[in-house]
């Protein structure tokens, strides 16, 4: 326990009051990451804790095949989470990432038939980058909320991929494009390696760039962020880019696999994403969470859909079965983090108390 | 058998397993208004809280006329007629003062239902006139078009319509004017002449030693004195305070010739807040801008900064004119700003405290990939140098107490090596001790060639450490003096009346 709090104001380095050394981050890295990932941990568990229930009531879930199945299911929204992830960290939020997957298929589809495989990739990409963009654009700089805006470019989206084609689907894909869901790199499915790749540069762009640290500073106080110099537009619009490009990619992946460009392609795409970043830790007001929780969240989401099939339960529970893991998951959240492991020990003339 | 209103008996409190409070007892008398000192830390907000029922003690007794009574929350305090007003105000920004006011009273709904705002007008008004307030506020207004201050006197209000005869103020006059602490206090008298009693907590001395009739220091969690404030000193109640002799807090200053001019800011104008001010900053100068609350300092101050966009003027910075335009612009050219709200515009509080002091200087110089081992080093010299007390490089800043924010943000400016530093009421809500820390630095700034800009809405500080005094009056510049000049009288006549425009 503390003695009486030292004479701090006399000049002498009062090193005493320190419980713990500062700047001890790479002496206490195990610890650190405790602390850090506290929230990630616990759904981990829960994660393991699921897979291996479902091993004990189902055979078929713990196989190669299986797996490959779950990484493909997981693959779409969990590229997208990536940017989801990144957007609700700045306090917004993307509700266009399914519209504008579809819209970029769907013209950069028509470019793919007219032009050939590069061309038509490229055009997918950019449509998705430059649709990022403009939700960007319209948000730093009109600063109308992220809610209306991905919204509104949502419904367009949608809207005009509806118009384009008259609702009809692109079929009888080039048989080059089929390299994002059918190819490999030494076994490893391509869309895997893509995803493992988004999601490991991903993580350093949040953690060890000047970006990602922009990133949790703009969530966490907005206005003292641009008061110490943070350029907040170019910030907020570069993590909406970023999230129209990989809503593209995803697409990418899923309409090479299915061979066909439809113009539903992506429904439900936001509510998947943001449903897997909150899972994973994510605070919706910003500034806190990790990607190392989305995957989880993205996994622990792919799993339930995947086991609740394997064993038999009726789709129709699916939707009940994810709605009470948000909930019990933001839930867990708050206790853990009402239950002060991360509240640094002070004494009460550091505390304000 | 005790006279007392209420009596505390060895109060204990800690949160995490670390004390605020080691077994506080004392006497709160009839129809006194005593004051509760100490540092920020010294656990006087506990206590409060603890009285008022916001939170509970681990250990002790709380006895209200001699019985023995306990509060699971404020709604307990407040029928067994202990009110209190927190710092942070419990008001409803959508709804009218009268709505606020009675908010949960029954009186102001007809059989527990339905909205009986009549009889609500009719006697917010009548509360209003048994007071005599001289500040004339419509019940029908929002609360969120009301000052701060306005916004207190509704507070008060809702502990009147409660019937509290024990009325705590924690740290009332942190955010008013000296003409609205004035006001405070005459209303804070009028409500001891009719009866009530009142604990006021502060660690202003003027303040105590001009309203206060008894006062209790604690320090560190400990009742360290208990005197009727007539027969303390000021330099006896500072003693007691922080547990030593201070010196003189206000005598730091060493005095210099100040260099050339580095800005110069010509007919700024702002929205009507910011009407055509000019002033001129030197090398190595501490400028003080003086004013009541709203007289446009802080706006003028954020427009300078680039933090608000100025509707005309011209800035001249080395030589170079034209606006700043943003924050951003502002820190590369070599100015830095302590913001009025550390909390809202000066700190990410949920963030950790190395990421806050790295963030303006990543801004404007560092590159791309953050290199976490250098980081570190440079966050370690600045908590060295300015003894920042840290239990980790780690740990969120809000866990900080308030000196230790400011002197975060203070980092976070240093490190980005500008010449010229904004500092918008820079000790607010930070404790002497880190004040007495923040005045020496000031010093050594000015020594070392930075140009200070000083808002402080604290005459002796400002007397104190500026070498020139500006003072602002409804959005304008109206009257300059020298250090040697300027008294407290001059200013506050200069500040307080509408002048004749110089």
């Amino acid at each position: 326990m503390w003695r009486a709090l030292p004479d701090i104001w006399n000049g002498n380095k009062g090193v005493p009051i320190m419980e713990q050394k500062p700047g001890s981050w790479s002496g206490n890295a195990l610890r650190n990451v405790f602390a850090d990932y506290r929230v990630e941990l616990v759904m981990l568990l829960a994660f393991v804790l699921l897979c291996g229930g479902l091993t004990i009531l189902s055979p078929e879930f713990l196989t190669w095949g299986n797996a490959k199945n779950l990484m493909w299911q997981a693959t779409s929204v969990g590229i997208i989470a990536i940017g989801q992830c990144l957007i609700i960290l700045t306090a917004g939020i993307d509700l266009s990432v399914g519209g504008v997957a579809a819209f970029s298929a769907m013209f950069g589809g028509i470019i793919l038939m007219k032009y050939g495989v590069v061309a038509g990739v490229a055009a997918i990409l950019l449509f998705g980058a430059f649709l990022g963009t403009i939700n960007g654009f319209l948000i730093s700089y009109t600063r109308l909320a992220p809610f209306i805006v991905t919204l509104g470019v949502a419904s367009v989206t949608r809207s005009l991929t509806y118009v384009i084609t008259d609702a009809h689907s692109i079929v009888g894909l080039p048989k080059g494009y089929k390299v994002f869901g059918y190819g490999d790199l030494g076994g490893v499915p391509v869309y895997m390696v893509i995803l493992g790749a988004l999601f490991l540069i991903g993580h350093i762009l949040l953690t060890r760039t000047k970006f990602g640290r922009f990133i949790y500073a703009i969530g966490s106080n907005e206005e003292a962020a641009r008061l110490a110099g943070v350029n907040i537009r170019r910030t907020k619009a570069i993590a909406y880019t970023i999230t129209g490009l990989l809503s593209a990619v995803a697409v990418l992946i899923i309409t090479s696999r299915l061979g066909a460009i439809d113009p539903d392609t992506g429904a439900g795409w936001e509510m998947d994403t943001i449903a897997a970043v909150v899972i994973g830790g994510c605070s919706l007001s910003g500034g806190k969470g990790s990607l190392v929780g989305t995957l989880i969240g993205v996994f622990l989401i792919t799993v339930l859909h995947n086991g609740l099939n394997i064993i038999g339960v009726s789709p129709f529970w699916q939707g009940s079965a994810i709605g009470t893991v948000i909930i019990i998951s933001v839930l867990l959240d708050r206790v853990l983090g009402n239950m002060g492991k991360r509240k640094p020990r002070m004494l009460p003339a550091l505390s304000g108390k | 058998m005790s006279e007392a209103l209420l009596t505390v008996r060895d109060l204990e409190k800690s949160y995490d397993g670390i004390f605020a409070l080691k077994g506080v007892s004392l006497e709160v008398q009839r129809g006194e208004i005593l004051a509760l000192v100490g540092e920020n830390g010294a656990g006087k907000s506990t206590l409060a809280k603890i009285i008022a029922g916001v939170t509970r003690a681990n250990a002790g007794t709380l006895e209200l006329d001699g019985r023995q009574v306990s509060f699971h929350g404020t709604a307990q305090a407040q029928s067994a007629g202990i009110a209190i007003v927190l710092q942070e105000f419990n008001l409803i920004p959508h709804l009218t003062i009268a709505e606020n006011i009675f908010l949960t009273h029954e009186s102001a709904y007809k059989a527990g239902f339905w909205q009986d705002n009549a009889t609500m007008l009719a006697k917010t008004v009548e509360l209003f006139d048994r007071l005599e307030l001289d500040v004339h506020l419509d019940p029908r207004a929002k609360v969120m078009d009301l000052s701060v201050a306005e916004q207190q006197i509704v507070e008060i209000m809702k502990a009147l319509v409660v019937d509290a005869r024990l009325l705590i103020l924690d740290e009332p006059t942190a955010t008013l004017s000296k003409q609205e602490v004035a006001k405070l206090f005459t209303l804070m008298r009028r409500l001891r002449d009719r009866g009530m009693t009142l604990v006021f907590v502060s660690h202003k001395l003027e303040e105590i030693f001009e309203i206060a009739t008894r006062v209790v220091v604690l320090r560190d969690g400990l009742k360290v004195r208990e005197a009727l404030t007539a027969a303390l000193s000021e330099k006896e109640l500072i003693a007691s305070m922080v547990g030593r002799d201070m010196g003189d807090l206000y005598s730091v200053r060493h005095r210099q010739e100040p260099g050339e001019p580095i800005l110069e800011v010509r007919g700024l104008c702002r929205g009507n807040r910011v009407t055509d001010c000019s002033l001129t900053l030197r090398k190595g100068e501490v400028v003080g801008i003086s004013g009541l609350v709203g007289a446009g300092r802080t706006e003028l101050v954020r427009a300078i900064f680039g933090a608000d966009r100025p509707s005309s003027g011209q800035v001249v910075l080395r030589g170079r004119s034209g606006w700043i335009k943003s924050p951003l612009e502002a820190i590369r050219r070599g100015i830095g700003m302590i913001p009025e709200d550390r909390k809202a515009h000066g700190l990410l509080v949920n963030l950790p405290v190395y990421q806050n002091i790295t963030l303006a200087y990543l801004a404007v110089k560092g590159a791309f990939w953050i290199r976490r081992g250098r980081e570190e080093a440079m966050v370690q010299t600045r908590i060295d140098e300015l003894q920042i007390k840290v239990p980790a490089l780690r740990s969120p800043a809000g866990a900080l107490s308030g000196g230790n924010q400011q002197k975060v943000v203070i980092a976070k400016w240093l490190m980005t090596e500008p010449d010229i530093i904004f500092m918008d009421e820079p000790t607010r809500g930070i404790d002497i001790g880190a004040k007495f820390e923040l005045y020496h630095l000031i010093d050594q700034l000015a020594a070392n060639g930075k140009t200070i800009l000083l808002v402080s809405s604290e005459l002796p500080e400002i007397l104190a450490l500026s070498d020139r005094i500006l003072v602002m009056n409804q959005g304008r510049i109206v009257k300059a003096f020298s250090h040697d000049e300027a008294t407290e009288e001059l200013i506050m006549a200069s500040s307080a009346h509408v002048a004749s425009i110089a």
